[in-house]
C-alpha cells in the first residue's frame, strides 16, 4: 500500500454516525420512514447476518432514500455522493 | 475578468432552503439515471471553450450532483458528484449569481478546496440554473487545469447553454 496516495482525511472529508444520520432523518422525514430506511438497509437481504461495514450501510441508507420522490430523496442523494466519494477515496488509497 | 463574487451578499439563500430542495424533489433531479442530453450539451460547450470538463451540477443541501457531464474522469465520474462545500457551483447557488475563477490557486475561496489542492483544477465559470418557478438548483460551468480568463461574452455564451438545460430539465415536470 502506497502513503502517496491521499486519503479521505487529505481531503478533510469525514462521515456522520449512523446515529447522526438518524437523527437527522427523523428531524428531516420523520421517524417512522427514518426507522424503516436504517431497518432495510441495517438487514439488506432480511437473513439477520453481519449488517457490513459502517460505509456500506450508510450508503444502504442513502440509496434508499434517494429513491423517495420527496425532500428526503434530495437529502439521500446527497448522502449517497458523500459516501460514495468516502469509498471511492478509500479504495483508491488501499489499491495504490 | 476577475471573480465576480468574492463574499456572500445580501438575499444569499441557504443550500438546505426547503423550497429550493422541494423544487429539486418536484423536478426528481435526484434520480440515478444519467439524462444523455444533458451531456450532449455539456460536451458541446466543453468544446466550444476549449476546456477539458463541463457539468451539469445540481447543488444538493450537502452535495453536488452530476446530471449531465463531459470529460470528468477517476473518483469523480464514478461517484458523480462531489461534496458540496469543496464545489465552485455552491458559490453560483449562494449567491444566485455567476462564479468565475481566473486562477483557482490564488482565489480566497477555493485554493484550500480538494478540488483545486488535489484534482488541479484552476478555471472555472459557471452561471445559474434557474427553473422556471425562479428557484436556482445548481450552475451550468466548464472548467480547466489551467489560469484563464473569462469574458462577458463567455458568459452569455454559458447562460444560453444554461438555458438550454433548464427547457430539458423542465420536461421532467411534465413527464
Amino acid at each position: 500500500m502506497s502513503t502517496d496516495q491521499p486519503s479521505p482525511a487529505d481531503y478533510g472529508l469525514t462521515l456522520p454516525s449512523e446515529a447522526e444520520v438518524i437523527a437527522d432523518l427523523m428531524k428531516l422525514v420523520g421517524a417512522d420512514v427514518a426507522i424503516f430506511a436504517w431497518r432495510e438497509a441495517s438487514d439488506s437481504d432480511g437473513d439477520g447476518g453481519p449488517r457490513g461495514n459502517p460505509e456500506e450501510v450508510l450508503l444502504r441508507i442513502a440509496e434508499q432514500l434517494a429513491a423517495c420522490p420527496d425532500v428526503a430523496g434530495v437529502f439521500g442523494r446527497s448522502l449517497a455522493v458523500r459516501v460514495n466519494t468516502y469509498i471511492a477515496l478509500s479504495t483508491a488509497r488501499t489499491s495504490a | 475578468m476577475t471573480t465576480s463574487s468574492s463574499g456572500t451578499p445580501a438575499g444569499a439563500q441557504t443550500l438546505d432552503d426547503g423550497a429550493r430542495l422541494q423544487e429539486i424533489a418536484d423536478l426528481r433531479l435526484n434520480d440515478s439515471d444519467v439524462d444523455g442530453i444533458l451531456s450532449e450539451i455539456a460536451a458541446e460547450a466543453a468544446a466550444d471553450f476549449g476546456l477539458p470538463v463541463a457539468l451539469v451540477s445540481i447543488v444538493l443541501d450537502q452535495a453536488q450532483y452530476f446530471s449531465g457531464s463531459h470529460g470528468l474522469d477517476g473518483w469523480m465520474a464514478a461517484t458523480r458528484g462531489t461534496p458540496a462545500e469543496w464545489s465552485f457551483c455552491q458559490h453560483v447557488v449562494r449567491n444566485r449569481e455567476p462564479f468565475v475563477v481566473d486562477d483557482a490557486q490564488t482565489h480566497p475561496l477555493m485554493k484550500d478546496s480538494p478540488l483545486v489542492r488535489i484534482e488541479g483544477v484552476r478555471c472555472y465559470a459557471g452561471v445559474p440554473l434557474v427553473t422556471f418557478r425562479g428557484h436556482v438548483i445548481g450552475s451550468f460551468c466548464v472548467q480547466g487545469p489551467d489560469a484563464r480568463s473569462f469574458t462577458e461574452y463567455d458568459l452569455a455564451r454559458l447562460h444560453r447553454y444554461a438555458k438550454r438545460v433548464i427547457a430539458r430539465i423542465e420536461q421532467r415536470r411534465q413527464g
